[in-house]
């Protein structure tokens, strides 16, 4: 975390480099998150440069009471929840097109292929909250101290969002069976 | 449904081997015995597996300088937005010429009142347009047969009769508050600004 506080004050005085190392450290986790947040390499690329365009320029903003890397977290996800949420409206496709476009060998394949559509479809019948709480727990491998930090919440009620997103998801998965 | 928390938020730490050997084994005995679990384990393990695509070297590699080209242009925009504010703050807004005018409209009116001095009357007319008359000026005096003091009463006098320039534009921004004030001024001479300049002064001083 220091060595980020430190970089910070390297791209104020204007150093390029550091602005570069920056970028670099976090670019690929962010773009993780932001990919598994709206399945869509266009709209996580977008997402990812615009992450950092606000970070960057706003770093006046960025009070340093927690760590530059959950700041930039909870810039990624607010930008990525509106995209999440116009993705909702789009058109779905039909569970036989994925499967035939995916070229199926096995028919192992085909269930592993099925069980995978029905689990994003699952997550995305969560509530926003429970859903990203599980994807950082869960994707992410966030502690929960962490989570609580980027979702601006107490650990408790972090908690709580996971256990109830997994029954929520498990019910979910139960039904589409 | 199994109600054991601890178990269930070290199940992801589980799945990706971060425990610790001894929690691994707990879980692994828990696991033995509960169904719920074990649903729940197979569900993280899927969401676990999957793959985010790598866009490839070449994607990540112009990132920064991409990134880096639109944080300039935000940060040009942005200087632009200040530097409009700044000229926006630094034009009097028009409620402020509106007190100005008026305030000019009251010190002409109290000069206008106030009587001319004598020595003033020795020299000029009336101040009434009918009493100009010819012989009024074949009486007046010379520049140079003036005293010192009568000069300076004659400078006070021409003064207050610009004062009355100062009035008209004031006349011209009442009754036309819509009109923009650089364009009147845009209309006025230099001689004519150098006297509205002073009459502002001198009620700036008076203030």
């Amino acid at each position: 975390m220091d060595e980020d506080l430190d970089l910070i004050t390297r791209i104020e005085t204007g150093e390029r480099e550091a602005f570069n190392e920056l970028v670099l450290k976090y670019q690929k986790p962010l773009y993780s998150l932001l990919y598994r947040m709206v399945s869509d390499h266009d709209d996580a690329s977008d997402l990812l440069q615009k992450t950092f365009v606000k970070a960057f320029t706003g770093l006046k903003g960025f009070e340093r009471r927690s760590s530059f890397k959950t700041w930039l977290y909870q810039i990624a996800i607010n930008l990525a929840k509106n995209v999440y949420r116009d993705r909702s409206r789009v058109e779905k496709v039909p569970i036989d097109d994925v499967i035939i476009r995916r070229d199926p060998k096995t028919l192992e394949t085909l269930i592993k292929q099925e069980d995978r559509l029905r689990l994003r479809q699952s997550l995305a019948g969560l509530p926003e909250k429970q859903r990203l709480t599980l994807l950082l727990r869960v994707q992410e491998a966030r502690k929960f101290e962490e989570i609580a930090a980027i979702m601006k919440c107490s650990i408790g009620t972090a908690k709580a969002n996971y256990h109830h997103a997994v029954q929520k998801l498990k019910k979910i998965m139960g039904e589409n069976q | 449904m199994c109600s054991n928390t601890d178990i269930k938020e070290m199940l992801p730490a589980y799945l990706e081997q971060r425990l610790e050997e001894e929690w691994a084994l707990q879980v692994e005995k828990h696991l033995e015995t509960c169904d719920d679990c074990r649903a729940e384990i197979k569900l993280l393990g899927m969401m676990i597996s999957e793959q985010v695509p790598d866009p490839g070297e070449a994607f990540w590699a112009a990132m920064p300088e991409r990134i880096y080209r639109n944080v300039q242009k935000m940060q040009e925009k942005k200087r632009l937005i200040d530097i409009s504010s700044l000229w926006n703050r630094m034009l009097l807004p028009r409620w402020a010429w509106s007190v100005t005018a008026a305030a000019l409209v009251l010190v002409v009116t109290l000069l206008i009142v106030k009587p001319i001095p004598n020595d003033v009357s020795r020299i000029t007319p009336n101040g009434d347009d009918a009493a100009y008359d010819e012989s009024t000026i074949m009486d007046t005096p010379g520049l140079a047969e003036l005293s010192q003091t009568e000069l300076e009463d004659v400078s006070r006098w021409a003064d207050s009769e610009l004062a009355s320039l100062g009035n008209e534009i004031v006349d011209v921004f009442i009754s036309a508050p819509e009109r923009d004030i650089h364009e009147d001024l845009s209309d006025l001479n230099r001689q004519e600004i150098e006297r509205l300049s002073r009459s502002l002064e001198e009620l700036e001083q008076e203030v």
